[in-house]
């Protein structure tokens, strides 16, 4: 947990003294993964050597220059909310970009902002709000770092019609070798952030393909993200009061559809229907474990409902519709959803129901994710049990049906994950029904035993989604190792990068991809 | 190690980070999202809940001990109590008991409270203030008033004047004003003069549990003596500790109100009526002791069973039902009032910065906080802050000089006393 004689000294002399730091009682709040169990038997193992501010892009590019000079490993970080944040090398420090929180620019008229990486969406969408625009936010909560979540994956509510990963346009990036890259229309003589591509080869491709380079290749500083109309509210329109809040967007613009299918294949077949109409701004099957755990004030009222409720809500479908140009295009696509629902067998849930108080919250999450966490309160942790994105919601069904699910049941006999046997799954639309995620949730505790199933099935799914010749998205680190022969050995490749851009595996060591085979 | 009860809250932390900032739903711009007066100043996230966490699990697993570097990470917070409300939002947590346990835990290892914290203790032994003021003097704010004296005669209200309205000459008037409007509303009030005592808020702040209980025993003992119905103080600091912490020390045959509150109450059934107009652009500040550390507690005992349940099962306090609505009431019932909202209120209200012992330990910390504030007001374009509570009062005043901004800080009471011609 040492760095290199000198090195503390000279990230204290470039950033400031008070910049940096690697005492225990701040290294310590670096030093747990929640993702990561085997932290918390070995707690301690995983502290960072120090912990770094910079201010600026030019405090980023002094910071991986010493990295490079004294031979330490750095991670950048955004909100920290991911697990390959951690640093599992004793000389390893983390970027944490506290200060560097500015929106640099909100273009209305081109549609863009520019953010540093520590702008969480709820900011940046509380600013942009007030200028009628709006962008996705992610599912992991809008208290998230915009730019690390569009590093990863960018996926949101709204990625039904706004996209998965289409968010990016000009960055500024800071190489493992210090340089900075400005990609996109950012190396146009003018600078411009409002392109994402440029002349010649692509090298937003470089910053991430499905899942991002995790920090592997360095710290993007500012970039530029897409924005959208938004025909609400110039505040977003919260009612009520801690635990309890509801959302009241204009009727006529915002509406929410609660479905019900008397099976999982119809519902599917609504929704391949409604990415053909082009119609509606996202479009989900809620399992019913998502729904209670975002309307449960405690973990106590959340199991003492689930009995019953898990029994009522089953094959629910959630279509948001959105009025981008006027109350009418709500009204069309309201005709067009009702054909839809008819032909495939759907049922409205009404809006004087039960279950649709339960969902009460679904139209603001939409918009801007303020529950999402609440999934944890369910056992204590939660996550997927190797879901994902799949070539097509068809292809999801069938893997979380006859590999995900039966792997969920063992492990709840097993009593690793917590009794949620209802076999929903969180199955998203994106790109109106072009690209499928399903994600299988599973429940709890941050134990060994339970890390160790999670990690099992996570694995699992990825080779046998190999096996049956599928696209699996979110390999992390790794699992390349795994997808990548099936997939033209892309892996080979990603490392030949690695190597070329960061040739002294400075930068968060074992991404985008290790150098050697976890078993070698 | 009393950490040891709250392990499960430690080790299930998934660092979402919801308790940096307000509700997702509730922000409103860039500026103000953040909720963490600490977080904010010092920017590293151990200065957050979610590090103090990781900080408190280290230390429960003997992993480091506690460095100077620790003891700043543990008292360079003001306990406000912020992030307590926004991880509640997700998680069955308790951050603010936490935060208290770490500081009881610096001061059995002989490492608190701090060394600018102990003028403030070693006054409250000697002169049951912390002001380093003789206690004799305690009830001089009243001696022009004729008031009864509790110690000798019966009444039904009991006036907690609080150190700091009592001794504080800038603020003694607050007092006063108190007190005469609650006589002129016929209420049947008195005080203790000099035989108040502290109600050792200070002291549970810096982690001295145990004198703090012997303090509080001894104060209830007397209350409980006075066969008083109702403690009415106009100190949020000791409306939180009398709501939150003297239960569990012992039982109170009395209930305690906020000087809001009562007023509130006055106001409704007509008792204390406004008769002037007081033209002015006002907003409120919530003070946290009164506001979201003001709903009483659940006092809880009991373990974390599988899948985080609490056996027995534990009411959470999610920190909205403090005192919220009756200043706002009282405010739009003043004639010629405006009341414009800042941008974090109520449970999300951002902290005055002097809590938790910042101020004495820590005041550039605390300044720098309140001068957050103040900017905050004048964004509303306010003509005045109002607020009721002796530490916010005062350390917002020190935020407003520091700015140099155009706003007059003023306690509640005073526009109350103005619109009622008192």
């Amino acid at each position: 947990m040492s760095l290199p004689n000198g090195a503390y000294e000279a990230l204290a002399n470039a950033l400031g003294a008070e910049n940096v730091c690697d005492d225990p009682a701040v290294t310590s709040g670096y030093s747990y993964m929640w993702l990561a169990y085997a932290t918390h038997a070995q707690s301690g193992r995983y502290r960072p050597a120090a912990v770094a501010l910079p201010g600026s892009t030019q405090d980023v590019q002094t910071i991986i220059l010493l990295a490079n000079r004294y031979g330490f490993n750095y991670i950048p970080v955004g909100t920290n909310l991911f697990p390959p944040n951690m640093p599992t090398r004793p000389d390893t420090i983390i970027i944490d970009p506290k200060r560097m929180n500015r929106i640099l620019e909100i273009d209305t008229e081109s549609m863009y902002a520019v953010v540093e990486p520590y702008v969480t969406y709820a900011q940046l969408q509380a600013e942009t709000m007030q200028k009628g625009l709006t962008l996705t936010v992610c599912e992991g909560g809008a208290q998230c770092s915009v730019i690390a979540n569009n590093m990863f994956q960018g996926m949101g509510g709204t990625g039904h019609k706004f996209g998965y990963n289409r968010g990016i346009l000009g960055c500024d990036w800071v190489l493992p070798n210090g340089e900075l890259l400005k990609i996109g229309s950012r190396g146009n003589a003018r600078g411009d952030w409002f392109w994402g591509d440029c002349a010649g080869l692509n090298l937003k491709g470089l910053l991430r393909g499905d899942s991002g380079h995790c920090g592997g290749l360095g710290m993007v500083t500012a970039m530029a993200v897409k924005l959208f109309p938004y025909p609400g509210p110039k505040a977003f329109p919260v009612k009520g009061a801690n635990p309890d809040f509801s959302a009241e967007f204009p009727a006529d613009r915002f509406k929410v559809n609660l479905i019900k299918f008397p099976n999982r294949e119809q519902l599917i077949d609504a929704m391949y229907e409604i990415g053909h109409a082009e119609i509606g701004v996202a479009v989900h099957e809620e399992p019913a474990s998502m729904v209670l755990a975002g309307e449960s004030p405690s973990v106590e009222h959340f199991w003492e409902h689930w009995p019953e409720f898990k029994k009522k809500w089953v094959n629910v479908l959630s279509v948001t519709l959105l009025g981008f140009s006027s109350a009418r295009q709500v009204a069309y696509e309201q005709k067009v959803l009702d054909a839809i629902v008819s032909d495939t067998g759907g049922e409205y849930i009404t809006e004087d129901s039960e279950l649709w108080s339960c969902a009460a919250c679904n139209l603001g999450e939409q918009f801007r994710t303020g529950g999402s966490n609440r999934l944890f309160r369910i056992a204590g942790d939660f996550f997927v049990m190797g879901g994902f994105g799949f070539d097509s919601l068809d292809q999801s069904l069938k893997m979380s049906k006859e590999y995900m699910w039966p792997l969920i049941l063992d492990g709840i006999e097993k009593g690793h994950l917590a009794p949620d046997d209802v076999g929903n799954d969180w199955l998203n639309s994106y790109q109106l029904g072009h690209f499928a995620e399903t994600e299988p949730l599973i429940y709890f505790e941050h134990d060994l035993a339970a890390g160790g199933a999670f990690m099992n099935g996570y694995v699992g799914t990825i080779i046998e989604a190999v096996k049956r010749k599928m696209t699996s998205s979110w390999p992390l680190g790794p699992m390349n190792y795994i997808t990548g022969p099936a997939m033209c050995n892309y892996h080979e490749l990603v490392k030949k990068i690695k190597s070329a851009l960061d040739p002294r595996l400075t930068s968060n060591p074992g991404f985008p991809v290790p150098p050697e085979p976890p078993q070698a | 190690m009393s950490l040891e009860k709250y392990r499960w809250d430690l080790v299930n932390c998934e660092r979402c980070s919801m308790c940096k900032w307000q509700h997702p739903w509730s922000v409103k711009s860039r500026e103000r999202a953040m909720v963490c007066p600490s977080l904010r100043k010092y920017h590293f996230d151990s200065y957050s809940a979610q590090g103090r966490f990781d900080l408190a699990r280290g230390l429960l697993e003997g992993e480091f001990e506690l460095t100077d570097r620790a003891l700043e990470v543990i008292y360079a917070c003001t306990l406000c109590g912020a992030c307590d409300v926004t991880c509640k939002f997700t998680r069955d947590m308790e951050p603010l008991e936490i935060l208290h346990e770490l500081r009881k835990l610096c001061v059995e290892k002989g490492k608190g409270p701090l060394p600018g914290h102990m003028p403030a203790v070693d006054s409250i032994r000697k002169n049951h203030n912390p002001w380093l003021q003789p206690a004799a003097r305690r009830g001089h704010w009243a001696r022009k008033m004729s008031v009864k004296d509790l110690n000798k005669e019966k009444a039904e209200v009991l006036y907690f004047a609080g150190c700091t309205y009592s001794y504080n000459a800038n603020l003694q008037q607050v007092a006063r004003s108190t007190l005469r409007i609650l006589q002129q509303a016929g209420i049947d009030v008195g005080i203790l003069g000099s035989n108040e005592s502290c109600c050792a808020s200070p002291i549970v702040k810096v982690g001295m549990q145990d004198l703090f209980q012997e303090h509080a025993a001894k104060n209830i003992e007397m209350f409980n003596g006075l066969g008083i119905k109702t403690i009415v103080t106009s100190c949020a600091g000791c409306y939180g500790v009398l709501q939150s912490q003297y239960p569990a020390v012992g039982k109170m045959n009395f209930e305690i109100k906020h000087s809001m509150e009562y007023f509130d109450e006055l106001v409704q059934d007509g008792r204390l009526k406004f008769t002037k107009d007081v033209p002015l652009k006002v907003t409120w500040h919530d003070p946290c002791h009164s506001g979201r550390g003001g709903e009483p507690q659940d006092l809880w005992e009991g373990t974390r069973v599988r899948w985080g349940l609490s056996d027995p099962p534990r009411e959470r306090n999610f920190g909205s039902k403090g005192v919220f609505d009756a200043p706002r009431r009282v405010l739009e019932a003043i004639p010629g009032i405006e009341l414009v909202e800042m941008e974090r209120i109520r449970e999300f209200s951002w902290c005055c910065g002097a809590g938790g012992g910042v101020k004495s330990a820590y005041p550039e910390f605390a300044v720098e906080t309140a001068r957050e504030r103040v900017r905050e007001a004048c964004a509303t374009g306010a003509e005045a802050l109002v607020t009721s509570c002796p530490w916010c009062e005062a350390n917002l005043l020190d935020g407003i000089n520091a700015e140099g901004a155009a706003l007059e800080m003023l306690s509640l009471v005073e526009l109350i006393e103005r619109a009622a011609g008192t």
